[in-house]
């Protein structure tokens, strides 16, 4: 197993006022597989991602990547996973205002130990006649893509995506899922995306649905289907 | 229903206690200081001024050389003045000191009391309080007087000695070898005449204007000239005794005013910076207020409540504590110098007004200006933040060249280049206030240095007739005229002394009076520097006493430090001065000259007595310089800190986000705060030349009480100071500020970037 999540539960506040966000999550993803997470607002969909990326603290719980314990006390030690391991892309892109397209990928690329031909990486995304804009200067989709090139640009092993799609249009949405698609043919790379919008479950390998902290089901994707063929 | 934005306004402090707290603390560490020094100098200069009247300060004396009863001298000078004999012996006592005894006075120059009583009995005396304190004379204690033992009654003050100068062309007042003091009439009849000096104070009886009391007392050098008893004579307005304590004053205040200006600027402007972080802050808030039917007049008002409630309590807290206790300070070292009424506490409520005024003006017009600005756009483009005006954005350069730190590291500066820009200006304000104070110091450690080099000879005698017996000076000393004459500056007449050089100059070779034309002058740097004036330049110079005013175009600026001089030949001096050829009435020499009669002698000036005097100055505004260097620094410090705050605040989102992808701290530092330490370090060194020239601008400003003037100089090592100071702080600062963004949770972090 690629990812492997064991009774994983997260607490926030204390005494009275303790809030069980996650209460137990077992789940693994195989080494190249797409999963997404489905559910409710305040089902803990984003608390999951940050858990499994090594930005924020477990309550009880292990989470395991490719074989490892995630040690979430040791700070250096999860710096260098995110570093060697993880790519992220938000919702809201999250892009450096200072820095154009190439350089905002670039940031990322200064931490991979190989990192990808950034050249072959823009004409892939499509952003090679942008590459000396700022963000500002980029449609909303311009800017997602170059948020997924900042994260595959270290060439990551574990892509995570928090509502990739959620400040875009439904043409630009698909674009992107087709992208995301992409990347994980060409490079083989584990995706986990958390998303309201249950239409983009159908180009997954693995769907989990979150609700109040527990997951109520984890199935394969029998009839997974290409991102271009989504609609909603 | 009540607004209920003011609920947030504590919350709202509480969050941004951090700079507020700088800014308060701030103000009141600058009113504190500068509000005690302008309330302690005014309290005593009202305090002279009020001694000045109650006391009836004279308007002049003279000495004879004969005694002359009070009716024989009001018939030779006419009933426009008001004369009191002030008959003076100079006695020694046990300690080889000198005391100068004068007797009772009944309507000028009555002394003022500040212990005990003025004598009451023969064998009573009221000394000088410094020169009681000097011996640790209490009253009632015994203190020998020529030959008499005799009773300290009183510690008093002499209106007319506040600095007790012996001659009055003194430079220095030395409370070891000289006192003055009252004794009883009866004790005073048994002085021995020979060692009395006839001297008469008066008063004109009616108010009279400038050209009318240089005439009058013209009318009296003349009338006891001519009679040919005169033996010295000194206007008030002359009377270095009398004068000195208020020009150091007005000195005092005058700095302690510049300073709390360019302080409350600084204020200003983070009040500026302030704003506009918390507009940009909360700009979306401010459009959905204004969308929902907030009023722009609501909203401005809102955002201007803690500025101005913060500046309006800490300017009153610094005021307090001037007005309470702070003010004390400055005075002490006035009471350590000078023999003066005790400081009448008073309020000059214009200047009050204007101290606590001017930071609140400030505020509010700044917060106008920044918000007002900004409360015009439409609420749509508040929500969107789109607050910055429309401008094509050109495609960035590549910089091929540069390595992927360095492009970060350019780009982050020239997209924040607001940000840094305030800072810059923020480092060049503070970096103005730190060397203002600094360089006070080390302008007159300097100037002090500087004096006894730039002194003509190692002895001037200034005599007050020529000598009878010239043949007791030796060949080889140089014998010029020297005059005091007048000039206008900024509203008051200035004294300036004007040096008639001889033909056979030993000393003064440099100046070339000889080729000068009639009414052409040499003047001293010194005197172009405060004056502000050129070569070129044409200036008016009045003679008091002989009246002569004369029009002088300058053809020669030269080194000159001692003061403000203006040098023509012997010839041309003595005939304005209508004296006939060959008259001195300075002599020049490489060492003391024996044997030369006293009587004639007005005052010697020794290279040391020229330092000394320069050190006493230095004594007496050394509380003000430690003020200004040390609040000075205090306020580079927390400039420097609130600063590069703001500029780490403003990044700390994408410092986390850096995090977020993996970044160590160390390579955080070098992509975000390293350019930022390195463009305070640079701002810090390149403006100091900028700063040296500016402070060199207003130098003369401040300095527009004194009667003299000294050059602002830095030394090397004030500089290095100021850039040690900047650079660590800096350091501290961004190592304070890197310990605060590692706490920042990354998921907070991601959560707002929306």
């Amino acid at each position: 197993m690629f990812v492997e999540v064991k009774d994983l539960k997260k607490d926030y506040g204390i005494g009275e006022n303790i809030v069980h966000v996650l209460k137990g999550l077992n789940f693994q993803l195989e080494k190249g597989e797409i999963c997404t997470v489905l559910g409710p607002s305040g089902a803990g969909k984003s608390t999951l991602l940050n858990l499994i990326g090594g930005i924020d603290t477990l309550t009880s719980g292990e989470i395991r990547i490719n074989g490892k314990k995630i040690e979430l006390d040791d700070k250096d030690g999860l710096l260098e996973y995110r570093r060697d391991h993880l790519g992220f892309v938000f919702q809201f892109y999250n892009l450096i205002p200072d820095l154009t397209v190439k350089e905002n990928i670039e940031v990322c690329g200064f931490l991979g130990k190989k990192s990808l031909d950034i050249q072959k990486l823009l004409k892939d995304l499509g952003l090679k006649e942008h590459q000396n804009k700022y963000p500002r200067q980029l449609s909303g989709g311009q800017q997602q893509r170059t948020s997924i090139g900042r994260a595959l640009i270290k060439a990551p092993t574990l892509l995570l995506c928090d509502e990739p799609t959620g400040a875009l249009d439904y043409d630009t949405s698909k674009e992107i899922l087709e992208l995301i698609e992409n990347v994980n043919k060409e490079y083989n790379t584990t995706i986990l995306i958390v998303t309201h919008n249950e239409a983009i479950s159908r180009m997954s390998d693995r769907i989990i649905h979150l609700k109040d902290g527990r997951i109520t089901k984890n199935e394969m994707n029998p009839s997974k289907i290409s991102a271009k063929n989504l609609a909603w | 229903m009540k607004n209920v934005l003011r609920k947030r306004l504590p919350r709202f402090l509480k969050r941004n206690l951090g700079i507020y707290g700088g800014i308060a603390l701030f103000i009141i560490l600058v009113i504190a200081l500068s509000a005690a020094y302008v309330v302690g100098n005014q309290g005593i200069r009202k305090a002279f001024h009020d001694m000045e009247e109650n006391n009836r300060l004279e308007d002049g004396f003279f000495a004879l050389s004969v005694p002359m009863d009070k009716a024989e001298v009001s018939n030779l000078l006419g009933d426009s003045l008001e004369l009191e004999y002030q008959p003076y012996a100079d006695l020694l006592s046990s300690d080889e000191s000198e005391i100068r005894v004068f007797k009772m006075r009944q309507s000028i120059d009555i002394p003022f009391v500040l212990e005990g009583n003025l004598p009451d009995s023969d064998n009573e005396i009221a000394l000088d309080r410094l020169y009681c304190e000097a011996r640790d004379l209490d009253l009632g204690d015994k203190i020998l007087v020529g030959s008499e033992d005799m009773e300290v009654s009183g510690i008093i003050g002499l209106p007319e000695y506040i600095v007790s100068f012996k001659e009055l062309g003194d430079l220095l007042a030395d409370r070891e070898v000289f006192g003055v003091s009252i004794v009883s009439d009866g004790f005073f009849s048994t002085l021995d005449e020979e060692k009395m000096t006839y001297q008469y104070a008066y008063k004109f009886k009616n108010e009279l204007t400038r050209e009318e009391v240089n005439q009058e007392n013209r009318d009296i050098i003349k009338k006891l000239g001519d009679k040919g008893v005169l033996s010295d004579f000194c206007a008030i307005g002359d009377n270095n005794r009398v004068n000195n304590m208020i020009s150091k004053m007005e000195l005092n205040i005058n700095m302690a005013t510049y300073f709390m200006v360019l302080a409350m600027v600084i204020v200003a402007f983070l009040f500026a910076l302030v704003s506009v972080h918390t507009f940009e802050d909360e700009c979306s808030f401010v459009g959905v207020l204004i969308a929902t039917g907030y009023k722009k007049k609501t909203i401005l008002r809102h955002y201007l409540t803690i500025p101005v409630l913060v500046t309006l309590i800490s300017t009153g807290i610094g005021m307090a504590l001037a007005l309470s206790f702070v003010y004390k300070l400055p005075t002490q070292s006035v009471y350590d110098y000078y023999v003066c009424p005790k400081m009448l506490y008073t309020i000059d409520p214009v200047r009050v007004a204007f101290m606590i005024g001017f930071p609140i003006l400030a505020v509010i017009l700044i917060n106008l200006i920044v918000f007002g600005r900004k409360l015009n756009l439409t609420p749509l483009r508040l929500i969107r933040r789109d607050t910055k005006k429309e401008k094509r954005v050109k495609n960035a350069h590549e910089m091929k060249k540069l390595g992927f730190l360095n492009r970060f590291r350019v780009r982050t500066v020239v997209r924040s280049k607001g940000q840094y820009i305030s800072l810059i200006i923020g480092v060049f304000l503070a970096g103005l206030l730190c060397m203002f104070g600094l360089g006070m110091r080390s302008s007159f450690d300097k100037y002090i240095d500087s004096l006894p080099d730039s002194a003509v000879s190692e002895y001037q005698y200034v005599l007050k007739a020529p000598l009878p017996d010239p043949s007791v000076l030796p060949s080889d000393v140089e014998k010029d005229t020297i005059s005091t004459y007048e000039t206008e500056y900024n509203g008051r007449m200035l004294p300036v002394n004007v040096l008639g050089i001889s033909s056979d100059t030993k000393y003064l070779k440099d100046f070339n009076v000889a080729s000068l034309g009639e009414d052409e002058i040499i003047i001293s740097d010194i005197m172009a520097a405060k004056l502000g004036i050129h070569k070129g330049d044409t200036i008016e110079l009045d003679n008091k006493l002989t009246l002569h005013k004369w029009n002088a175009k300058i053809v020669e600026v030269a080194d000159f430090e001692l003061g403000v001089y203006v040098f023509t030949s012997q010839e041309t001096l003595n005939t304005y001065l209508e004296k006939e050829e060959g008259y001195y009435n300075t002599v020049f020499a490489d060492g003391e000259i024996s044997g030369i009669d006293e009587r004639f002698v007005s005052t010697v000036v020794t290279k040391e007595k020229v330092a000394d005097s320069a050190k006493q100055m230095k004594t007496l505004m050394a509380s003000l310089i430690v003020m200004l260097t040390a609040v000075g620094i205090i306020c580079y410090v927390i400039v420097m800190f609130m600063l590069t705050k703001m500029v780490i605040d403003k990044n700390a989102l994408n410092i986390s986000l850096l995090k977020v992808f993996g970044y160590r701290n160390k390579e955080v530092n070098k992509l975000y705060l390293s350019q930022t330490q390195w463009i305070i370090i640079l701002s810090v060194i390149l403006f100091l030349p900028l700063q040296y020239f500016l402070i060199g601008k207003i130098w003369p400003g401040m300095l527009n009480s004194m009667s003299g003037f000294f050059y602002f100089r830095v030394t090397p090592l004030v500089m290095a100071i100021i850039v040690v100071l900047g650079t660590a702080t800096c350091l501290i600062t961004n190592a304070i500020h890197v310990k605060h963004v590692r706490k920042i949770d990354m998921t907070e972090a991601l959560k707002n970037r929306e």
